[in-house]
């Protein structure tokens, strides 16, 4: 049997062009299984040690203002285990011996006597503020590393009308900002958004809370009965006035974690399936072809007396080697890869530390599909060619046969060149192998038009949120209770061109057993800067009590026009009201729903109080309308659209270079890969007639030509499968990715096609001149006394 | 070694395995170079040419007969007649091509439909398409049998009287020879021996 592996050896070295592609492309598909699985499991596990080791609450409740002493009370709800009060304010920042910028940060502060059990601070960098210095403030890190923060930074906080300077004497994480974002917010700014945990008592008094706190964090003993004390909590502050009391899973942070696990998984299951089938193909067309070159020696192995068993096995090995050689391949490029992609979200998602673990069950399931794939190409024809007679395996198989079917009449009708009828017989007479090749082919094309399809849908929602939905350019936010005039007030300010009010607060939504929390926005009707779009991207109509929805509430609500609502503000008089949904519109980020503002105040029961206004200005002057707006008490937030959009567009552009290079090298090596098999079967199969064709004198261009041209036709026919196949993963993508929390649009526009299209031709034409070349160097008079 | 070849003479050269007749053919052919020495075809030196002008050489000059036929097995017969008149530039009507060789019933046969004296009558047919100068014949009876075998000589015979054309067939079967106009007897890269028949022998008169 040595001779055998020295064999085995041999005619893998042999096959070295259509093995290296195999193996591959079933390590892209492993790879891409062990770095999504891996991915989890280290997302996953970091998350828990760290919710675990800094006490992320199980409930929390924002409420009015409520003394600490009345605190104590909710201890005595049956379930609740850790109950930690706080205040949480929003303030605008401004940085000493900086430009003027427009920054929205949260104070936090927890009374001493309530020690913070609840959301720790993991310290970074500095130290903890002091009790006996007034003003220290931590600051969050990816605000700290976006704006250049250090310790020792002096910031200036606009806290509801009172200035606050602040010192930072500290930098940390949380869990409930490990991914910071700003509530309702689509995208994280994280230069314009930051977290400040400061001494409770210089936050008391800067916001006059003092012995008071306006949110509570709640650990219970029983995930499983908290819903009964979330009950019990909204009883027990009802008469304090309630804002919301959640759990978990309402919680942006956490919302946008697990959401993105969730995404991980889903490519956990899609690519590694896509490259195990190619796989599988490519492993089909190899073993066939090498048992098929080896028809002889089969037969001379049995004649001689190996058992069906034992030249089953020497051919299987074949393929479970080439299963090997991709899994370990496949392993290593996975840690890497995962290694890498660890840091990447690490960047976004802030972890004390995320030590990359190895999923051992990715380890098995991989393994177990690679060699699922390479069993399923391969052992049909071994086992055909282990049972082989050997009396028939030892006589010169028959040649090719042939019939006339009716793609000959067309090539009689269109007189077509001998060497054209060749291939396009060629191409039939294999129908299975044609088919799958082509499939090869397309499944390249399709895995680039998703791949772009990705790039495409987010360059989508850039434009349908800054441009199409959003048309002001400076969003300013108002403490809340403010009153209607300041919009006046604001469009005075020279440079400002247009001013709108809005109004905006957390709703429970509610029909029948289910229930949202939603953004509700009361918006001017006649609005020309705030445009709420339905699913036909045409402006929606707002009159009267009418509610706009976007379609991922409808859906999560089963919400139809003219379906009722009963809705909850939760802004503390939790006011409710019966409404009648109006319209669906499309929005991609959060759950979103529009009404008038006219009607938004009268149901809020806040009439003539506006959240903010939304501003067209000239933008050369808008550095002095930054300074007229941070003069005003009343404003905690001025957002300037051009600079948010920048700034998403440089993190998007980082985290997407990686994924569009990774997109890219798949895609190639999918198409490449199906195309250098299939030609090199192909040329090997045909080797006879092509030098032949070489000896009777044709050149080495027009022998070319045969295969070329059978790559040409299957390249032809792939290209409007794999622009259907693109769209049906597209829409897969968008269907496995699409949440509450994020959605992408389903929308393939022409571009991407025609960049598959180009890089599926481009590579093509590489492997074209490949074969070229191996007609070229073709040795055609030593083949020509061949055996068939 | 020194051969010359005239226009319209059919040569048999024999020899047993390994020695020489097949290199001696390619390089006939234009398949190969000498590595030194000259060889010229009329005033044309193949020795010193290019690819692309062997090329060209076996394009519009010869024909050839493999033993093992060395059909399109994904072309029928009147296709693989075709493969050699498309390029070439007075050809023959494929059709006649194969009538002359007693194929032309069998004309959109595969060539997994064909007996083996059949493919090798289609390769013949495919060989002498062009109009050749020369056609050169590679153990053309080598995997038939004899009475096969006499049927494919006679269809070569046929060609050498009706168009002239040079032929140089080489075999290891020596009654072969008797056809020729004059038989060389290779051994170890050399010609040994050189008969001229007075009088040449029609297939069927063969007996091996």
């Amino acid at each position: 049997m040595r001779v055998l592996k020295r064999k085995l050896v041999r005619d893998l070295w042999r096959q070295k062009i259509q093995a290296s592609t195999i193996i591959l492309i079933l390590a892209c598909g492993v790879s891409s299984q062990v770095t999504s699985l891996s991915l989890i499991a280290t997302l996953n596990a970091a998350m828990d040690r760290y919710y675990q080791s800094q006490g992320f609450p199980d409930l929390f409740a924002k409420l009015q203002p409520v003394p600490l002493a009345v605190v104590g009370r909710l201890h005595s709800i049956s379930g609740v285990s850790t109950i930690q009060p706080r205040i949480v304010f929003d303030a605008s920042l401004q940085f000493k011996d900086e430009e003027n910028d427009a920054v929205l940060a949260k104070l936090i502060g927890v009374p001493e006597e309530f020690e913070a059990n609840l959301n720790r601070v993991v310290l970074r960098k500095g130290e903890l503020p002091s009790t006996l210095r007034k003003n220290q403030a931590i600051v969050s890190e990816v605000f700290a590393e976006a704006r250049g923060i250090q310790i020792g930074t002096t910031v200036f906080a606009n806290v509801g009308g009172h200035p606050l300077e602040l010192q930072i004497c500290g930098i940390g994480i949380s869990p409930e900002y490990l991914f910071q974002i700003r509530e309702g917010a689509g995208v994280p700014d994280n230069e314009r958004f930051g977290l400040l945990w400061m001494n409770y008592q210089d936050l008391a008094v800067a916001t006059k809370m003092e012995g008071a706190c306006n949110e509570i964090l709640f650990d219970v003993q029983n995930t499983a009965g908290q819903n009964f004390v979330i009950e019990r909590i909204k009883r027990l502050m009802k008469p304090w006035g309630i804002r919301s009391v959640f759990d978990r899973s309402q919680q942006d942070s956490h919302r946008y974690t697990t959401n993105a696990i969730r995404q991980l998984k889903s490519i956990a299951v899609v690519p590694p399936a896509i490259f195990l089938a190619v796989a599988s193909f490519l492993i089909y067309i190899s073993t066939a072809r090498l048992l098929k070159t080896e028809r002889e020696q089969i037969a001379m192995l049995r004649a001689f007396g190996y058992s069906v068993l034992e030249v089953g096995a020497h051919y299987l090995s074949y393929t479970l080697i080439l299963v090997l050689l991709g899994w370990l391949l496949g392993l290593v490029w996975g840690v890497l890869l995962a290694g890498s992609a660890s840091s990447t979200y690490g960047s976004i998602y802030r972890f004390p530390d995320l030590p990359l673990r190895l999923d051992m069950n990715s380890l098995v399931i991989s393994i177990f599909a690679a060699c699922f794939s390479g069993l399923l190409g391969g052992a049909y024809s071994v086992w055909k060619a282990a049972r082989l007679e050997p009396s028939l395996g030892l006589r010169p198989e028959p040649p090719a046969s042939y019939r006339l079917t009716w793609i000959d009449r067309i090539a009689f009708h269109l007189n077509l060149p001998p060497l054209t009828r060749m291939l396009i017989r060629g191409l039939g007479r294999w129908p299975i192998r044609t088919s799958l090749g082509i499939v090869g082919i397309s499944l390249g094309i399709s895995v680039m038009i998703l791949g772009g399809y990705t790039q495409g849908a987010i360059a989508n929602v850039i434009d349908f949120e800054f441009f199409m939905t959003r048309r002001y350019d400076v969003l300013v936010q108002f403490v809340e209770g403010t009153p209607a005039s300041a919009a006046e007030e604001i469009r005075r300010i020279p440079g400002v061109i247009q001013c709108e009010a809005f109004s905006t607060g957390r709703c429970n939504f509610g029909v029948g057993h289910r229930q949202r929390t939603v953004h509700l926005f009361g918006i001017d009707p006649s609005s020309s800067m705030i445009v709420p779009v339905t699913e036909s991207m045409a402006p929606v109509q707002l009159h009267g009590n009418g509610i706009a929805v976007s379609s991922a509430l409808a859906k999560s609500l089963e919400i139809h026009p003219g379906s009722s609502i009963e809705l909850e503000f939760q802004n503390g008089n939790h006011k409710r009201v019966d409404a009648v949904a109006e319209s669906l519109i499309t929005d991609y980020a959060g759950l979103n729903a529009y009404v008038t503002q006219e009607c938004f105040q009268k149901w809020s029961g806040k009439s003539d109080q506006i959240s903010g206004v939304v501003l067209q200005i000239d933008l050369e002057k808008s550095q002095a309308i930054l300074a007229e707006l941070q003069r005003r008490p009343r404003i905690v937030a001025t957002t300037f659209k051009n600079k948010s959009l920048e700034n998403f567009r440089s993190s998007e552009a980082k985290n997407l270079l990686l994924f569009r290079v990774f997109n890219m090298l798949f895609s190639g090596v999918i198409a490449v890969g199906a195309v250098l098999s299939f030609a090199s079967i192909s040329y090997v199969e045909k080797l006879r007639d092509l030098s032949t064709l070489r000896a009777i004198g044709y050149s080495a261009v027009e022998v070319g030509w045969v295969l070329i041209g059978e790559l040409l036709v299957m390249g032809i026919l792939a290209i409007p499968i794999g622009c259907a196949g693109g769209y049906f993963f597209a829409w897969i993508a968008t269907f496995m990715l699409n949440s509450e929390t994020q959605r992408i649009p389903f929308l393939v526009d022409p571009a991407t096609y025609a960049n598959s299209i180009f890089v599926s031709i481009t590579s093509g034409t590489a492997a074209g001149l490949s074969i070229q070349l191996w007609v070229n160097r073709m040795d055609f008079v030593t083949l020509l006394k061949s055996k068939e | 070694m020194d051969l010359e070849i005239t226009e319209g003479e059919m040569l048999v050269l024999l020899g047993p395995s390994g020695s020489g007749k097949s290199t001696l053919l390619n390089l006939l052919g234009g398949l190969d170079r000498p590595t030194s020495g000259s060889l010229t075809f009329g005033d044309m030196d193949l020795s010193k040419a290019d690819d692309r002008t062997l090329t060209k050489f076996r394009r519009d000059r010869l024909g050839f007969v493999f033993q093992s036929y060395n059909l399109a097995s994904s072309l029928t017969a009147l296709e693989n007649v075709l493969l050699a008149t498309d390029i070439a530039t007075n050809p023959m009507p494929a059709r006649e091509a194969l009538k002359l060789v007693g194929m032309e019933d069998r004309v959109h046969h595969f060539p997994s439909q064909l007996s083996g004296g059949e493919q090798q009558r289609v390769a013949i047919a495919r060989a002498i398409a062009k109009r050749p100068d020369v056609l050169l014949c590679d153990e053309p009876t080598g995997a038939l049998d004899v009475e096969t075998g006499i049927l494919v000589l006679s269809a070569i015979q046929e060609i050498h009287q009706t168009f002239k054309t040079t032929i140089v067939l080489i075999t290891h079967n020596a009654v072969i020879g008797g056809i020729a106009d004059r038989v060389c007897t290779m051994s170890n890269g050399r010609i040994v021996g050189s008969v001229t028949n007075n009088e040449r022998l029609s297939p069927s008169e063969l007996n091996w």
